[in-house]
């Protein structure tokens, strides 16, 4: 049981991440404040999972990165989404959609 | 995950690894990014720089363990910790220089030997490397109870039994025949002959062994049944020393018993036919001279042929084929044949006759068994002393660094990452002790490389470098390192023990009980596995040195003796007599000699016996049918009196018995007390029979008539000495056609040789002279074997002491160090330095004394359990007991003692602040 939760958890960060790089190549920072702002300040991704989040899709080959200068001037390191990666981001959306329906079909008739 | 993405993360992984330092700055120049830009927007927030830095730093968290999840992401965590483990392994090593070099080399050695052993094993047994297809190669013999069932050396098989297999086997790919014979070969100068032991091959026995010439050819099937039976392939040695290695010999003719025969061939240096030269077992190094077809004869399909045993015969199996089903259908072969030879049949059937099948590799080992399980013993002793000894020394090292263990533990270390510290730095050990190992062996190789080693092993080891050799050195040192290294973080490995190690690194001085407890018992195994290698090795010592003392019933001082010859040259029985008594009596006449006398086949000579059957008259009339086997020598009127075997009662022979060639008859203690129990033996008569007719009791020519009972000797086997008696006879009514003359010096024996060959000369120059050795040569040729054993077993027994002494030092210095504040506080309370050194020695002397004692009854055990390596010692013997713990006693005090003086008057305070 622990597992499947920490899984479940560790996909939705992930899920997250993508779904935000979807958008264009960003920094971690950047990353880590959008996700804070779109879900109107209740998801806060601490740095303790998403560096190691980002690392961990690295090595999948989901997303790559490049240093690169900020609009202020500052060598960062970007992050963007390959090919595979925007195939994954689709299939996870599509799987989560399924999960919150059927979730909300329990809350709702259970 | 598709191949293209395993792909991609490979190459990830690999970019990691060679570029893990740089990845390392990027990963800290991202975070100190993602600081930087969170104190701004603090900053923006109202904050100040100071207050949005400590708060940005808070919101972050711990950075290097953030550091070490990323990492873990990036594949190559296993190889950082593997290098940083390296490097600080090699700092401990060089801070400790004296306790390094201790743990090297007992490693070292125990390596080197270890290898040593697996190396002497692969070129004797594994690998010999003799034949292209030897794992395929068999022995096939015909084993019957009473006659060869317990004795694997004269498994032989009749010409039949071979030729029936060698038409009916599917099982066998080949099969081939050999056999030793006599052969008299004209010497070039066409005047004389030399008598020869040729080998009699079948072409098939060649081609079953894959083996070549070295000039010209081998003969083949085609020669024999083309009736070219008349061809000769000579030794490499003998080419050379006949022929002064002509190439062109190749087709010219030699002289074998009077037959030309054409040398079609010369073998190679190296050739080898397995136990073919060796017909007594006694001399590997008999080269064969030259060998030539071994023929089918017609009595070979007779009834004759089948009970005959004298082959030798090697089978090739035919690949995937067992040695099982090999037997299955040599017994169903025999049991469709035996039936059509009644008389052999029924012989097979009294005789429990059984097929015998060895796989070459084990019959190669067999006489080298109890050599090969006592080097292993020896080895796996020392290896068990030396990692008893290192993990020791290893755990005495952990529990001084045990502070250390425990900060880092505090710092978040987990228990498995210490316990790979550890591993990964005596593994570093190991693989310094493999260089020493390895440095070791080459000392070895080079030893062995450059000893005749025929005597300790049949078929000579020719140890090599390999790979094989290498990587068993690597995995040998790599292993003793995992072990050595996993026993000595015992303490740590449990929760308990780590919880308990974290504890006490706040009090660094004192130990846990625990820790004693653990440390205490690898002491005891040390102490007690080295009592039982010194006991053992005292135990094998003694037994050699029996065997060395064994007294062979006559007195071998001085003796001379040298055989003659006479098969080949055209003397009558006349003729033989005079020759012999004329190089008698000019021999008696030398200054220099006390006595000689003529032997056909004297004491230890020729490595076998020479046997027959024999009945007393009184079992005779009794009805007593069954012949004994006895040894019979023929012998003149002053042998025994030369080897000093003494009367017990009646006569030697006389000049009378010699001058009549009287049916008279010496027998030994042995006959005595079988045959004739408390009756006198004197007077009463002996028929001997090698044929199965009975005696004709009527017939005075048919008896023998004792007239003396001598004392028994050894007449073939100093270390086995066989238990028939033997009867003399008179050497001018068994006229032999070889004899030795033996001769007792008054001083130097081998000063006679000269001028016995003077002799011979001025009576007749062609009569072949041979083996001329002294009756000391002749023993110490029997000893050698055990000579080396004794050289083995004493190096070994000296590596062990070596190895305990210095392990035993590491420790008890060790132990002296970790009790040092309260040896300081002695001193320092007015205790003198002299007390303290004694109150450390007194008390291992009581370990000493108790460990021994345990040790010495294991080894009691376990010689009993292995009495057959011993000879003539009892595995309780007291002297040996007594002796060896002593010394292992006083090695112990010894090395307590010199540990010891380590402790000085040194600064109390000093020693406080240090702790």
């Amino acid at each position: 049981m622990h597992k499947d939760k920490k899984d479940l958890l560790q996909g939705t960060l992930d899920l997250l991440v993508m779904r935000v790089l979807r958008s264009g190549p960003r920094h971690g920072y950047d990353i880590a404040k959008h996700i804070h702002l779109v879900s109107e300040n209740v998801i806060h991704v601490g740095q303790g999972s998403l560096y190691p989040s980002l690392h961990r899709m690295e090595r999948r080959g989901y997303i790559k990165a490049k240093w690169d200068i900020t609009e202020t001037g500052r060598k960062a390191k970007f992050y963007e989404l390959t090919k595979d990666g925007v195939i994954k981001v689709s299939e996870e959306e599509k799987n989560w959609e399924e999960f919150t329906s059927a979730v909300g079909l329990i809350l709702k008739n259970a | 995950m598709t191949t293209r993405r395993k792909a991609r993360s490979l190459a990830y992984l690999f970019r990691s690894f060679l570029k893990s330092e740089k990845r390392q700055d990027e990963l800290d120049e991202e975070f100190q990014f993602h600081l930087d830009m969170r104190v701004r927007d603090l900053m923006r927030s109202g904050l100040s720089q100071a207050e949005a830095r400590r708060e940005a730093v808070r919101e972050f968290g711990g950075v290097q363990q953030l550091k070490e999840q990323c990492r873990d992401n990036w594949g190559i965590r296993l190889y950082e910790n593997f290098k940083r483990d390296l490097r600080y392994s090699w700092r401990q090593i060089l801070k400790q220089k004296r306790f390094s070099v201790v743990i090297i080399l007992i490693m070292g050695i125990s390596i080197g030997l270890n290898t040593l052993m697996f190396s002497l094993i692969d070129s004797v047994y594994l690998n010999p490397g003799l034949y292209p297809d030897e794992d395929r190669i068999v022995r096939i013999a015909d084993v019957f109870s009473g006659r060869n069932a317990r004795n694997i050396k004269s498994w032989m098989t009749s010409p039949l039994y071979y030729l029936e297999r060698k038409e009916q086997s599917r099982v066998l790919e080949n099969i081939g025949v050999y056999q030793t014979d006599w052969a008299i070969v004209r010497d070039l100068d066409n005047r004389s002959n030399s008598p020869y032991q040729q080998l009699l091959v079948s072409p098939s026995l060649l081609e079953t062994l894959s083996l070549k010439p070295f000039l010209g050819r081998f003969f083949t099937q085609e020669d024999i049944d083309s009736g070219n039976h008349e061809v000769v392939i000579l030794g490499y040695a003998f080419w050379h020393n006949r022929y002064g290695g002509d190439p062109n010999v190749i087709g010219s003719k030699m002289l074998i018993d009077d037959e030309p025969y054409t040398i079609i061939g010369v073998m190679r240096s190296d050739f080898n036919i397995p136990f073919g030269f060796d017909p007594d077992g006694t001399d590997p190094r008999f080269e064969t001279p030259f060998m030539t077809p071994w023929i089918e004869r017609p009595w070979h399909k007779t009834a004759r042929g089948r009970q005959h045993n004298y082959c030798n015969t090697l089978g090739l199996l035919k690949p995937g084929q067992t040695v099982q089903n090999l037997k299955t259908e040599l017994q169903e072969i025999n049991s469709r044949n035996s039936p059509l030879f009644p008389e052999a049949y029924r012989y097979e059937i009294e005789h429990a006759h059984e097929i015998a099948i060895v796989p070459l590799k084990d019959d190669l080992v067999r006489n080298v068994r109890t050599q090969l399980s006592l080097l292993l013993i020896s080895f796996a002793f020392i290896l068990a002393m030396a990692c008893a000894n290192v993990s020791s020394l290893f755990l005495s090292q952990n529990r001084v660094r045990s502070g250390e263990f425990g900060i880092r533990a505090a710092l978040g270390a987990s228990r498995l990452r210490l316990i790979g510290q550890i591993l990964i730095e005596k593994c570093t050990y190991s693989f310094l002790s493999c260089a020493v190992g390895l440095f070791f062996l080459w000392i070895a190789h080079t030893i062995i490389s450059q000893t005749n080693l025929y005597d300790l092993f049949l078929i000579p080891p020719k140890p090599r470098w390999s790979y094989n050799l290498l990587i068993y050195l690597l995995i040998s040192g790599v292993a003793i390192g995992v072990f050595t290294g996993l026993l000595s973080t015992l303490g740590i490995i449990s929760k308990e023990g780590f919880g308990k190690m974290m504890k006490e690194q706040s009090r660094s001085s004192t130990r846990g009980k625990a820790a004693k407890r653990y440390q205490s018992t690898l002491l005891w195994c040390q102490l007690t596995l080295s009592t039982v290698i010194l006991v053992f090795g005292g135990f094998l010592l003694k037994s050699f040195v029996q065997i060395l003392k064994i007294d062979p019933g006559f007195d071998p001082d001085n003796l001379y003796t040298v055989s003659f010859n006479l098969a080949d040259s055209d003397y009558d029985n006349d003729a033989k007599r005079q020759f012999m008594a004329e190089l008698k009596k000019r021999t008696q006449e030398l200054s220099d000699v006390e006595s000689a006398g003529i032997s056909f086949f004297p004491p230890l000579k020729w490595g076998g016996n020479h046997t027959t059957r024999m009945v007393t008259e009184q079992d005779w009339i009794q009805g007593i049918r069954d012949s004994s086997i006895c040894i019979q020598d023929s012998v003149d009127t002053t042998f025994l009196a030369t080897l000093d075997i003494s009367l017990i009662s009646g006569r030697y022979f006389n000049e009378s018995d010699l001058r009549n060639n009287a049916r008279n008859i010496i027998i030994d203690r042995r006959i005595a007390d079988k045959h004739f129990n408390d009756t006198d033996p004197i007077g009463k008569r002996i028929a001997l029979r090698n044929h199965p007719s009975p005696p004709d009791r009527d017939n005075p020519g048919n008896w023998y008539t004792v007239v003396g009972v001598v004392e028994s000797v050894v007449r073939s086997n100093l270390i086995d000495p066989s238990a028939m008696g033997t009867i003399y006879r008179n050497v001018n009514e068994y006229i032999p056609y070889w004899f030795t003359l033996v001769a007792k010096s008054k001083s130097n024996p081998t000063h006679l040789r000269a001028s016995i060959r003077d002799i011979r000369n001025s009576i007749d120059p062609f009569v072949v002279m041979d083996k001329e050795e002294t009756m000391s040569e002749i023993m110490n040729k029997q000893h050698r074997f055990n000579r080396y054993l004794l050289s083995i077993v004493s190096l070994i027994a000296l590596i062990g002491l070596f190895i305990t002494g210095i392990g035993l030092y590491g420790i008890i210095r060790f132990l002296i160090t970790q009790n040092r504040k309260e040896i300081s506080i002695r001193i320092a309370l007015g205790e003198g330095i002299h007390k303290v050194r004694l109150n450390v020695v007194s008390y291992w002397a009581k370990i000493s004394m108790i460990s021994t004692i345990i040790g010495a009854s294991l080894t009691v055990l376990l010689s009993i359990k292995f009495e057959t390596l011993l000879y003539k010692v009892n595995p309780g013997d007291p002297f040996v007991l007594l002796f060896s713990v002593f010394f292992i006693i006083l090695i112990i005090i010894g090395t307590a003692w010199l540990s010891s003086t380590s402790i000085k008057r040194s600064n109390l305070l000093e020693v406080l602040r240090v702790e």
